[in-house]
């Protein structure tokens, strides 16, 4: 791993939003590197910057200072289509509110990142039911999104998240619109997916419980870092469930 | 991505919200049902009109005295005198003229004509026997005056049927005598009911040998037109071009712009009448084209909402790997979509209605008229239908393909 470039380097990142007046500092020169294979959560209080940070963690907005780089290119070298293409091959996305497309069954819903990406057409079928039947909603292929409970919806958000079998999975708070024993089922899903299948993972979360989850946390508070450290007592989602 | 999945994704956008989009295309459907409707039944008023002066013969050629009136100010020059016998007689000349078959001159002026107590006033018309092979009337009752009444100065008269049945009423008239400008003349015989044909409404007139009229009647050595037929519709120009320049030579004319009479032919009517028609079609279609606009603000202001709406998608699709010319490109094919299907629909309607309208026209009021369905207005009203979804689609796809995913995500 050491000789390996990081899979992300923030160097000395700022951001500053221009659109209010005056013009809102958020992050103020973060630093951290996300090695391939980690499970990493990025924790801290609404308002610390912690979603700023996954936007531009995740291609989804710009940064006012410093450098990023991504799979050992700066963002900035990276053109308008290469970024749709990165954000659509080597980054997945699991969001707070699921995303899903309305009147859209779950194999279809699953198969939108393949409709932008150069995969064979004769293979997204396959794909996307091997994915499906990881998540465990096998039996819920041609289900509507609004037949699900929470809980599924964002397992079949994370089904299209793997699709292009991207090498990391942001989370942005994944658990935050779950029932407790849902949100378990999903923290135990991303743990599977970085320890059995290798998937770099971030979770973004305000929680503590959440974020032991992962093997370090980063601590974020007013746009700067407090703490980053291993968990010395990770949590395993298996554990909650039994309970 | 490939452009099958983004129309099936166009597709789909369109279905989730089905009666929005049908009311969205009204407009569209109402623009282009206008335009083929119009341009249907200007086709089929064109060829009707064409067809009743092709019924005449193509071949008919018109010298009339003076310049070809340009406007008002020349008016005064259609009463010049430049056409006499000397120009009759050396159009007859084969030598002169090729390919002309019939010949006749032609004066005509308003007069009263009357019987015992009833009089009317109409047209009398001096010409020669051939009059009846150029216009291709013959008389219904009774016989037309012949060569020998014209070198005679014959008093005989032919008349049409309404100066028949205001004079006669039922009774015959065949042999009966008339007074025109208190000269008495014999009726020969009576012309059917035909309209107008050619310069001359056939129903209201009276006939007499062109001799008698200009002696006796108006008191005139000149014509007033000197009409004639080709042989062929392929000689028509050229016979055209003898009769010139025989009337030139005549007059000692070397510059045609200095011409005291002008030649037209039937084509040159028809020709004319194209033109008015085309003139109208096109400022009829013009006004209806306005609706196409109006549909057109009516699908951008929709498509403007939908954009709007579906900002969390958009967010969605850019956040899964979406270029922004893919949304783009979804967006602009929704609006061409729409309104390609406005313009099937609105083809479909307006050939509908100008075929309803033909068969009114045919049962009713019993016009041969022909049903026809230009295609090229077809072609037409879909492609500017498709190009006006494109044109008002443009800026509502452009302001999705802007979004920045992140803002479109957190979108409430």
């Amino acid at each position: 791993m050491a000789d390996a470039a990081p899979l992300i380097v923030m160097n000395g990142v700022e951001k500053e939003y221009f659109d209010s007046d005056p013009p809102t500092k958020v992050l103020h020169g973060v630093s951290f590197t996300i090695n391939s294979g980690e499970f990493v959560s990025i924790m801290g209080p609404s308002g610390s910057g912690k979603s700023t940070l996954l936007h531009i963690l995740g291609f989804l907005d710009g940064l006012t200072k410093g450098e990023y780089r991504f799979d050992d290119k700066t963002m900035n070298d990276y053109t308008g289509d290469e970024i749709a293409e990165v954000r659509n091959e080597k980054m997945g996305f699991v969001f707070q509110a699921f995303h899903l497309l309305a009147r859209t069954s779950v194999l279809e819903n699953v198969k939108l990142p393949l409709l932008y990406s150069r995969v064979p057409e004769h293979t997204w079928d396959d794909r996307a039911r091997e994915v499906i039947t990881k998540v465990g909603l096998a039996h819920r292929m041609d289900h509507e999104p609004s037949r699900l409970s929470g809980g599924e919806k964002q397992r079949v958000a994370i089904a299209r998240a793997l699709i292009t079998n991207p090498q990391i999975i942001f989370a942005d708070e994944p658990t935050g619109n779950l029932d407790s024993k849902s949100g378990e089922m999903v923290m135990d899903l991303l743990q599977k997916l970085n320890t059995d299948y290798g998937h770099t993972i971030v979770l973004i979360t305000h929680e503590t419980y959440t974020a032991e989850h992962a093997e370090r946390i980063i601590r974020v508070r007013d746009g700067l870092i407090e703490s980053d450290s291993r968990v010395t007592a990770r949590r395993h989602a298996q554990e909650g469930f039994k309970k | 991505m490939k452009l099958k999945h983004t129309l099936n994704t166009a597709v789909a956008g369109l279905k989730t919200n089905k009666s929005r989009s049908i009311l969205t295309i009204l407009g569209i459907v109402i623009g282009v049902t206008a335009i083929i409707l119009i341009m249907a039944v200007g086709r089929g008023g064109e060829e009707l009109i064409l067809g009743q002066i092709r019924g005449l013969g193509s071949r008919t050629i018109i010298i009339e005295p003076g310049r070809e009136p340009e406007g008002p100010s020349s008016f005064a020059e259609l009463f010049t005198d430049s056409l006499r016998e000397k120009e009759v007689m050396a159009l007859k000349k084969p030598s002169n003229v090729q390919g002309l078959k019939e010949l006749t001159p032609v004066v005509m002026q308003p007069a009263v004509v009357a019987r015992e107590s009833e009089s009317v006033r109409t047209n009398v018309l001096g010409a020669s026997d051939l009059i009846t092979k150029i216009l291709d009337v013959y008389p219904s009752e009774g016989i037309f005056f012949s060569e020998e009444d014209i070198r005679q100065r014959a008093s005989v008269a032919v008349i049409g049927s309404e100066i028949k049945e205001k004079l006669f009423g039922p009774s015959d008239a065949v042999g009966a005598q008339i007074k025109i400008k208190d000269r008495t003349f014999r009726v020969l015989g009576v012309l059917p009911p035909k309209g107008q044909v050619s310069l001359f409404n056939i129903d209201d007139l009276v006939a007499v040998p062109y001799t008698t009229a200009q002696d006796y009647l108006f008191g005139i050595s000149f014509y007033n037109i000197i009409l004639a037929q080709a042989e062929s519709d392929e000689i028509l120009s050229r016979t055209v071009r003898d009769v010139e320049f025989t009337i030139r030579e005549l007059h000692n004319i070397t510059d045609p712009t200095k011409d005291d009479f002008h030649v037209t032919t039937q084509a040159d009517i028809a020709a004319r009448v194209g033109t008015v028609t085309t003139i109208l079609t096109v400022l009829l279609v013009s006004v209806a084209a306005i609706s196409l606009v109006v549909g057109g603000v009516g699908i951008m202001n929709i498509m403007l909402v939908s954009v709007t709406e579906r900002t969390k998608e958009i967010g969605l699709r850019k956040a899964i790997g979406a270029k922004n010319r893919d949304v783009m490109l979804q967006f602009l094919l929704e609006s061409v979509l729409l309104t390609a299907l406005g313009g099937i629909v609105g083809i479909i309607l307006g050939a509908l209605f100008a075929f309803i309208a033909s068969l009114v026209l045919t049962r009713i009021l019993a016009l041969t008229w022909v049903f026809s369905f230009p295609v090229s207005a077809a072609l037409l009203g879909l492609g500017v239908s498709a190009g006006v979804g494109l044109l008002f689609g443009l800026y509502p796809a452009r302001q999705a393909a802007k979004k920045s995913p992140m803002e479109a995500l957190r979108y409430e």
